[in-house]
């Protein structure tokens, strides 16, 4: 549970970097008066931004016990007894994703509308493909009933991307919703929001499953996560 | 349009224009499918109550068995197990924590923050349709083959999975696909509460503006999204066990001499998840009851809440400090003593911000001018009950306390106190005291004073001779200790004493309901500020207050909420929406 402890250590700095700036040490039965703005104050997030980014602390959270619970309960020689290529494929779609996001939301910012709904449909369908990919080992897996093992890495395995590719179908959901917007958006109207924070969630996700790549198979970044996970 | 206004101190608020919100074009968009907070407050309490009632009538089925074994014979050892099982789950989570966050939640943020509705109106009632959902598929276990489960509330494998165990072939399926459910639909709402929380708040109304009762459920959701994931990790992993065959928490098992098809699964990593949330769980509960104590002690105190800061960082505090104490659960786990002095430690700093709390009610008290009124007297009953709790709390928070004291009736009476009892006594304050805004009638008050004493002497004659039965060594999870060597005669007299007071206990929640009912016709006229409270809910423009809540302007805030008894005030009370600078210190 130490990854798990330490991801709340940094959520509550966060917290704690954020309440200090709360004037929590004011008196507030001696401020008797009318509001008033005691210095500018910067540009707070869109509640839809904020809502995402709290949604995403939650998520994380859920991640970080799925790890812990992967160090607790896999021998540290157990791997999931599969031929990685089909992942690194896989992982390579669901950067492509984030990176046609990206495209997507700089395209928005010029104005680009053509250039927009391509994006967008590329992230679509790299998120697509990931989930067949992330579908094809899940099938591969189960067929051959090593999810059943007692070392438990395949059943991780499982679970592990049923609940990333739950995430990731959701994300699909809106992002559809979204393009089909950005598509009925009038150009007035300016850059479809909503792009931004598709981005960002993507982003997330993609961070997340890198993460549990390397907790799952050999890549180069697992000693990394081996060290941040199962220390000692 | 949505304004964005630099409020005072650097903070910031989102103030919907009225013809921004949604407004609802019929009878089923207004009251069923409603995106109203208020209304989907009342939805949540409705269900919440009404299926607490079941498990209300699953415990009087508990205390029949145990006052008197053998004379309800359609209860069977798997049967009580159910009853244990479901009465618990039921009111730990489908209740308490409903009523509380999605209740009050609803009804009081926006409100007292002085906002039109949550920020989020479409996610708010999705998030309580998903909530519903999660109840009738628990409540659907009740009639699935096998029942509902009967693993006990804290679903422990193996054996909550393995044949054998009440509720096996689909009791446990449903629970979990409840829980899950539930989980997903709070996970709406809570972010929901959040945002509305830090963005949605009236000029003038700063964080150290804000109600105890906001800051209590505020801290209960951020806290509830962080522990109810491990709820869903384990609650995923469980099921993937159970009908996928994997074996996450399933160890080696041979049954009836052939080996199971598990095998290397840790039955304690399912612990640590389950106790992981189910810790801060309890200040989930808590911290809600805690805010609306402080806040009800004030207004019927007529005085200010005493160290409205450290009131504030105590629940911050306890906050951080439930996440590092979930092992005290498990010291008979075999876990490392070492880390048990770990948690014991924590554990009794935990008491530390919780005493602070304590002591700043009970120094409100001091020399108010205390009007015994019903959401008063509930309010006092919440501060003894919770004591008591909390000091065999620290009994148990000893591992070397714990470790004879496990297992027996003496946890049963403590949780009872600390988690049962004493936040539903708050509800019950809560209920009597915000009913008027509400409904805009008062609920019958001598109705009401019959229903608290009754509750109160009741909840202790059965609760504390539970603390003895425990010390005697009567075991819990027992569904018959009649024979026994080690319990003596006694024990029997005394567990049939408790059930008779469960039972007019239990009746007399019907008063309530009475009570409730009765007077949404027949109460007395409320008006919009009954209690002379300072609160912004009681300063609506309309009782109870209409869709938008606050007609075309929305409300400034100029103080604190506890400016009761002010010298040289016109009243004993001033508004936060009121700007006369009238008290010392303000200037004038």
């Amino acid at each position: 549970m130490s990854l798990v402890l330490a991801y709340l250590a940094v959520l509550g700095a966060v917290a704690a970097r954020w309440l200090a700036r709360q004037h929590l040490a004011d008196r507030p039965w001696l401020a008797v008066g009318s509001p008033h703005p005691l210095g500018a104050a910067a540009a707070p997030p869109s509640p839809a931004r904020l809502a995402l980014g709290v949604f995403l602390a939650s998520a994380g959270l859920l991640f970080s016990l799925l790890v812990a619970a992967y160090a607790m309960r896999v021998p540290r020689t157990a791997l999931v007894p599969l031929e990685p290529r089909l992942l690194w494929l896989t992982t390579s779609l669901l950067g492509g994703a984030s990176l046609a996001l990206h495209r997507a939301h700089a395209a928005a910012l010029r104005g680009r509308e053509e250039d927009v709904t391509a994006a967008l449909g590329f992230a679509m369908a790299a998120g697509l493909g990931f989930l067949g990919g992330q579908a094809l080992a899940w099938r591969a897996l189960w067929q051959a009933g090593l999810a059943q093992g007692p070392d438990g890495a395949a059943a991780f395995f499982c679970l592990i991307t049923t609940l990333h590719g739950l995430h990731i179908l959701a994300g699909l959901v809106v992002l559809a919703w979204m393009t089909v917007r950005a598509a009925r958006l009038p150009r007035t109207k300016g850059p479809e929001p909503g792009i931004a924070l598709c981005t960002l969630y993507w982003d997330a996700l993609l961070v997340v499953w890198l993460v549990l790549f390397g907790l799952l198979f050999r890549t180069p970044w697992s000693g990394l996560i081996d060290a941040l996970c199962r220390p000692g | 349009m949505s304004d964005a206004i630099t409020g005072p101190q650097g903070g910031s608020t989102l103030l919907p224009e009225a013809d921004d919100l949604y407004h609802p074009h019929s009878w089923w968009t207004r009251y069923v499918f409603s995106q109203d907070a208020k209304v989907i407050a009342i939805q949540y309490a409705g269900t919440a109550l009404a299926i607490g009632f079941v498990a209300l009538i699953l415990s009087w089925l508990i205390r029949l068995q145990l006052g008197f074994p053998g004379l309800a014979t359609f209860i069977g050892p798997a049967e009580y197990y159910q009853l244990i099982t479901m009465h618990g789950m039921i009111m730990v989570v489908y209740l308490l924590t409903a009523v509380f966050l999605g209740g009050f939640g609803n009804y009081l943020i926006p409100l007292m923050l002085g906002a039109r509705d949550m920020v989020f109106p479409y996610l708010n009632m999705l998030s309580y349709w998903i909530y519903l959902l999660a109840v009738l598929v628990l409540v659907a276990s009740f009639f699935a083959p096998g029942g509902p489960t009967g693993a006990g509330w804290t679903l422990y494998p193996p054996q909550a999975i393995l044949a054998g165990t009440p509720g096996q072939p689909w009791g446990i399926v449903l629970m979990l696909v409840s829980l899950i459910l539930f989980i997903a639909g709070f996970t709406m709402g809570g972010v929901n509460y959040v945002v509305t929380v830090l963005q949605a708040r009236a000029p003038g109304m700063t964080l150290m503006r804000m109600p105890l009762t906001v800051w209590g459920i505020f801290t209960a959701t951020v806290l509830a999204l962080l522990a109810f994931p491990a709820l869903l990790v384990g609650a995923v992993m469980m099921l993937f066990d159970r009908l996928l065959g994997t074996s996450f928490f399933m160890p080696a098992i041979i049954e009836a001499g052939q080996r199971l098809r598990y095998g290397g699964g840790s039955p304690i990593l399912f612990q640590h998840l389950f106790w992981f949330f189910g810790h801060p769980e309890v200040y989930i509960v808590a911290l809600p009851a805690f805010g609306i104590v402080s806040d009800l002690i004030s207004t019927h105190a007529r005085k200010n809440i005493f160290g409205y800061r450290m009131m504030v960082w105590a629940i911050v505090a306890i906050g951080v400090l439930s996440f590092v104490v979930w092992a005290h659960h498990m010291y008979v786990s075999g876990m490392n003593p070492y880390f048990g002095f770990f948690f014991a430690t924590t554990t009794l700093i935990i008491a530390i911000p919780t005493a602070i709390k304590v002591y700043n009610w009970v120094l409100t008290l001091w020399r108010g001018d205390i009007h015994l009124t019903v959401p008063m007297l509930f309010a006092i009953a919440f501060i003894v009950t919770f004591l008591n709790g909390g000091l065999t709390g620290l009994f148990l928070g000893n591992v070397v306390v714990d470790v004879p004291l496990s297992d027996t009736m003496f946890v049963v009476a403590h949780f009872h106190m600390v988690m049962g009892v004493a936040p539903i006594l708050v509800i019950f304050g809560g209920l009597y005291h915000w009913y008027p805004k509400v409904t805009g009638r008062m609920l019958d008050a001598r109705l009401g004073q019959i229903h608290f004493w009754i509750t109160f002497l009741g909840a202790y004659a059965i609760f504390f001779p539970m603390h003895y039965l425990g010390l005697l060594g009567v075991p819990r999870r027992y569904y018959e200790t009649t024979g026994l060597g080690f319990v003596p005669p006694s024990a029997e007299t005394l567990n049939a004493f408790i059930s008779l007071v469960a039972f007019v206990v239990g009746a007399a929640q019907i008063l309530f309901l009475f009570n409730l009912l009765h007077s949404l016709r027949h109460g007395a006229p409320a008006g919009g500020n009954p209690w002379r409270a300072t609160t912004l809910e009681w300063q609506t423009p309309e009782t109870p207050p209409p869709h938008g809540n606050w007609g075309p302007n929305l409300p400034v805030v100029y103080r604190w909420p506890y400016d009761y008894s002010v010298p040289g005030a016109p009243e004993d009370f001033l508004p936060q929406n009121r700007p006369d600078p009238v008290r010392a210190g303000g200037g004038p």
